[in-house]
């Protein structure tokens, strides 16, 4: 079956930013349905059954996340929306709350439905000062409507939706930073248990779902499990939005069935390498994720198949490299970045990503020795796995595979053969 | 309840007990830095990281809380948690840990003051690496004095937050913070903050490496060179547990810092109370006994003293001799007091001096400093037995119906107006026990010379009653002597039945005395027993 778009269909700028255009792609039909005829046990079901994962790079089940918050509980419930996508390579959620603002907005209302939330925070990197606009003005036309407020649509259910802004870190995109931030706190992640669902912003369940993955929600209503399930691999379906940078001759976002073959999307979707190069790696997920070799492209963009070849889905912020990338040059970038964007909570990643970024300075500028490549490869494995939140792993994988499968560059400063 | 195996130890722990907790019961260390009892826990040292079986990654001991869990998940069909604190996964993450936390530490141990007693330089000589794999430039936080009494060496920071969550969640006057991120973060100031509240030493002790440092300790000798005594601070009435650290050879106080005691004061103490060595240190003290001659008051003997005191006491007649306790001294001094008083003296008029200025409580969010500032006001009225106070007594010398006085001291401070020492002057006879030479001790015919709390062994009672140890840490000064033994010999010169030491005292305090029944010193061991409860203690310690 021919893959048909859904969440970039209507993408038509500027007019999709608009209300009236989204109700006329039939935006608002499933918030409407939802409110008249369903109840929240009935949304998780339908979502659960739908096997919608989160899309934010962890995959979970979303069903199951929003199953997760309490029934008894007297304190309000809160469903927040991740939009601080900040990972390297990733620039999916911003085109869509650009393009297609109302599609995150209803899906964010479903959610806040089905956790019987009756405030929700939009969540938004404070770069995206324009997307934060344009946040803001639908937000406002859906209150002028009665899609939100009080009692909407004599359904007795209330709810409001705020954009908060960040202030420029990356480890708010984690949801504990967030919630934090969102507090007015640092954004330093906190220790889970107890995970949000039952104890998150401001010590009440609370949700964080991905601008991407709210965004599926309405279509999933719409259109019934059956339907979403049938897009893509069993274990992990729907439609997903995958960016494609680096040395590529047409780089951007795509749309496509979960699952899309890593080559498909470099080859046929991107227009194949710049120049017509070879291509020597490709990251598949955002910067945090392993790389892949050339020999490793056969593989398909979903969850389950890149975490089989040792990589990940992560954001699906697809980065191609060209033979003639230097890897000890990249891997010192995406150090630099986390080492940047360490939040400095936990002991590893701050003090490691630090000392890390001074290896590889000291390795390009050629006064590296072999120990420093052993220490580096080390030294990874002391960061990931131990600190509070995964932006140690997030740091530590790059790190490790770089110099795992492509020692031999790191060898080559050692020995002097670069310039 | 649930059942648990350390490295091979089964254990029963409560449900929600740590994984730190349940290990320290079996004295089992599990290093840790950002973690304190008293405070929030934030996991983010990452130096207890322990292996926990069916846990894909190591998991920090302080957070990770044990649970019973359903049959089916039950390790071996029995135990709810199956942990490993010495596999060689965990001795691994603690030895890089360290290697994390000492790359950028000046390891300036010989000049640093926490040496000694600094949990770096503890756990790498356990858990570390004997060498350093970092060859680059030392991260340089500046140097700050952060208000009166602390000092921040920012290069020996290892980011543990523990003093910020002090100032947050203990004294709740939040003068501290992380500042920057990442690598950049240090500890900070607010802007046009001092950390000036009468709580901010604490944040010494909290601190586990040299990084917050009291002023008060810059340059001491080494800590591991001090006498320890546990003790209770003389500062107020609210008696925190202390330890005192004091040289033998020059009979010095250097340090106090707080002992925890739940009931009482929990791990902390106030600046006031840890600084107030300095101002008894500084007393002009009595340290003599001397006997009135003319106008000049004359060195004596003890004996020779005492002998003279207690026959011109004996001399007046029943009722005229009266006593003044004091707040100032232990339950076994008043005690002993009110009885050669009461039996040797036949004296009436049995006062406590309450002669002092009130002050307010200073209330912080998890910490009362009292207005109340003798250290055991309450132990001394419950030991004196009597309603009177001191102006009660000045109004029978002004009457004439008192003609001899016995003063118990041991303020640091003159708080006697003009008017009250015209009134002590109308006296025939005055005999002053004190620790300092004050306007009272230049009129009395007698000054036996005392001891601080800091010189003596016997029992406070506190604010809401808790009877506390409180020990000698130094000795009193030239021919001063405990309060205690002054009484005594006037004891044996009385004829009256010998009491030989403190503990004694204390046993017939608690066969007489209401509220202290079932007492005795090994019960009230370190952190006390509350009064009407001894008996209870007493059964409860077998």
């Amino acid at each position: 079956m021919a893959f048909e778009k859904v969440l970039t269909k209507d993408k038509n700028l500027p007019e999709s930013r608009k209300l009236s255009y989204y109700e006329k792609v039939g935006g608002y039909r499933a918030w409407q349905k939802v409110l008249k005829t369903m109840d929240p046990e009935g949304v998780i079901d339908l979502v659960k059954d739908a096997k919608l994962r989160g899309r934010g790079g962890a995959g979970f089940s979303t069903g199951m996340k929003w199953g997760f918050v309490p029934k008894d509980t007297e304190k309000p419930h809160y469903m927040l929306v991740n939009a601080d996508e900040s990972e390297p390579g990733t620039f999916k959620d911003r085109l869509l709350m650009d393009a297609m603002p109302h599609s995150t907005i209803e899906g964010a209302m479903i959610g806040s439905f089905a956790i019987r939330a009756n405030t929700c925070y939009i969540y938004i990197r404070g770069e995206f000062v324009h997307e934060a606009k344009v946040l803001e003005v639908a937000i406002a036309e859906c209150y002028d409507k009665g899609y939100l407020g009080k009692n909407i649509f004599g359904s007795g259910f209330d709810l409001d939706m705020y954009v908060h802004r960040g202030a420029g870190a990356y480890i708010c995109g984690e949801e504990t930073g967030l919630i934090e931030s969102l507090e007015g706190k640092r954004g330093w992640p906190r220790i889970k248990p107890p995970f949000p669902a039952i104890e998150g912003v401001f010590r009440c369940p609370t949700i964080v779902n991905n601008v991407e993955t709210l965004a599926c929600v309405p279509y999933i209503v719409e259109n019934g499990a059956d339907w979403f399930k049938s897009i893509g691999p069993e274990s992990g379906p729907g439609p997903k939005l995958y960016c494609i940078s680096g040395h590529v001759k047409r780089p951007g976002v795509y749309e496509a069935a979960m699952g899309l073959p890593l080559k498909e999307l470099i080859y046929d979707y991107a227009g194949g390498i710049l120049d017509d190069k070879k291509v020597k790696a490709v990251i598949p997920g955002g910067s945090s994720v392993p790389v892949l070799t050339a020999d490793e492209l056969d593989v398909n963009m979903d969850f389950d198949a890149l975490a089989a070849v040792g990589s990940m889905l992560g954001s699906a912020g697809c980065i191609v490299m060209d033979e003639d990338t230097c890897m000890v040059d990249t891997i010192l970038n995406i150090t630099h970045f986390y080492r940047h964007e360490s939040c400095g909570q936990c002991t590893p990643c701050r003090e490691g990503t630090t000392w890390a970024e001074k290896v590889l300075k000291k390795i390009k500028s050629g006064n590296g020795t072999m120990r420093d490549i052993d220490l580096l490869y080390e030294m990874s494995g002391n960061i990931g796995t131990r600190t509070i939140c995964p932006l140690g792993d997030a740091a530590a994988m790059p790190i490790e595979s770089f110099v795992r499968k492509f020692r031999h560059e790191f060898e080559a400063y050692v020995k002097k053969e670069v310039a | 309840m649930a059942l648990i195996k350390i490295d091979g130890h089964e254990l029963e722990v409560e449900n929600g007990t740590t994984i730190l907790e349940a290990a320290k019961s079996l004295e089992k260390e599990i290093p840790h830095y950002c973690y304190h009892p008293g405070m929030t826990i934030v996991a983010s040292c990452r130096m207890c990281l322990v292996k926990v079986e069916g846990m894909p990654k190591l998991t920090p001991a302080c957070s990770t809380r044990i649970g019973e869990m359903p049959p089916q998940r039950k390790v071996d069909g029995k135990y709810d948690m199956v942990i490993s604190t010495e596999e060689q996964t965990v001795k691994d993450a603690q030895e890089s840990v360290l290697e994390f936390l000492l790359l950028n530490h000046p390891v300036d141990c010989p000049e640093c003051d926490q040496a000694g007693e600094c949990l770096l330089q503890d756990y790498s000589y356990k858990y570390g690496k004997d060498r350093s794999r970092f060859e680059f430039d030392k991260r340089v936080p500046p140097r700050k004095d952060l208000g009166p009494n602390m000092m921040l060496i920012g290069t020996r920071c290892i980011l543990c937050s523990r003093c910020v969550r002090f100032t947050q969640e203990i004294s709740g006057t939040n003068e501290l913070m992380v500042r920057q991120r990442g690598y950049d973060s240090q500890i900070d100031l607010f802007p046009g903050q001092s950390l000036d509240n009468k709580m901010s030493m604490n944040t010494a002790d909290v601190c586990p490496v040299g990084a917050l440092v009291t002023k008060d300790f810059l340059f001491k000798p080494r800590n591991w060179r001090y006498e320890n005594t546990r003790s209770v601070c003389p500062g107020c009435s609210v008696g925190c547990n202390i330890n005192i650290e004091s040289l033998e050879e020059d009979n010095k106080i250097y340090r106090i810092k707080p002992e925890e005691n739940q009931a009482v004061n929990q791990w902390w103490m106030c600046d006031d109370g840890r600084l107030l060595y300095h101002t008894y240190a500084k007393l002009n003290r009595l340290e003599h006994p001397m006997i009135r001659k003319g106008d000049e008051l004359a060195r004596h003997p003890w004996r020779m003293t005492l002998k003279a005191a207690v026959s011109k006491l004996k001399s007046f007649n029943a009722g005229e001799v009266a006593v003044i306790g004091s707040g100032y001294a232990t339950n076994e001094e008043n005690y002993l007091l009110q009885k050669v008083a009461r039996e040797g003296f036949g004296a009436k008029h049995v006062a406590i001096n309450d002669n002092f200025p009130k002050a307010d409580d200073i209330v912080y969010k998890q910490f009362t400093i009292k207005g109340e500032k003798l250290p055991n006001f309450q132990g001394a009225s419950d030991m004196l037995n009597s309603k009177d106070t001191l102006s009660d007594i000045l109004k029978a010398i002004d009457k004439g119906t008192v003609k001899a006085l016995y003063w118990l001291g041991g303020c640091p401070e003159d708080t006697l107006s003009e008017a009250q020492l015209d009134t002590l002057k109308q006296l025939d006879y005055l005999v002053v026990q004190d620790i300092r030479e004050s306007a009272l001790s230049s009129i009395a015919d007698v000054v036996l010379p005392g001891a601080s709390a800091y010189e003596k062994d016997g029992t406070f009672t506190n604010y809401q009653g808790q009877v506390q140890r409180i020990r000698p840490a130094i000795l009193p000064p030239k021919a001063a002597k405990t309060d205690l033994e002054i009484l005594q010999e006037i004891v044996n010169l009385l004829d009256m039945p010998k009491v030989l030491s403190p503990l004694k005292v204390f046993g017939e305090i608690a066969g007489t005395v209401d509220g202290y029944a079932g007492m005795s010193y090994k019960a009230l061991a370190n952190t006390g027993i509350k009064k009407g409860e001894g008996a209870t203690a007493t059964e409860t310690a077998g």
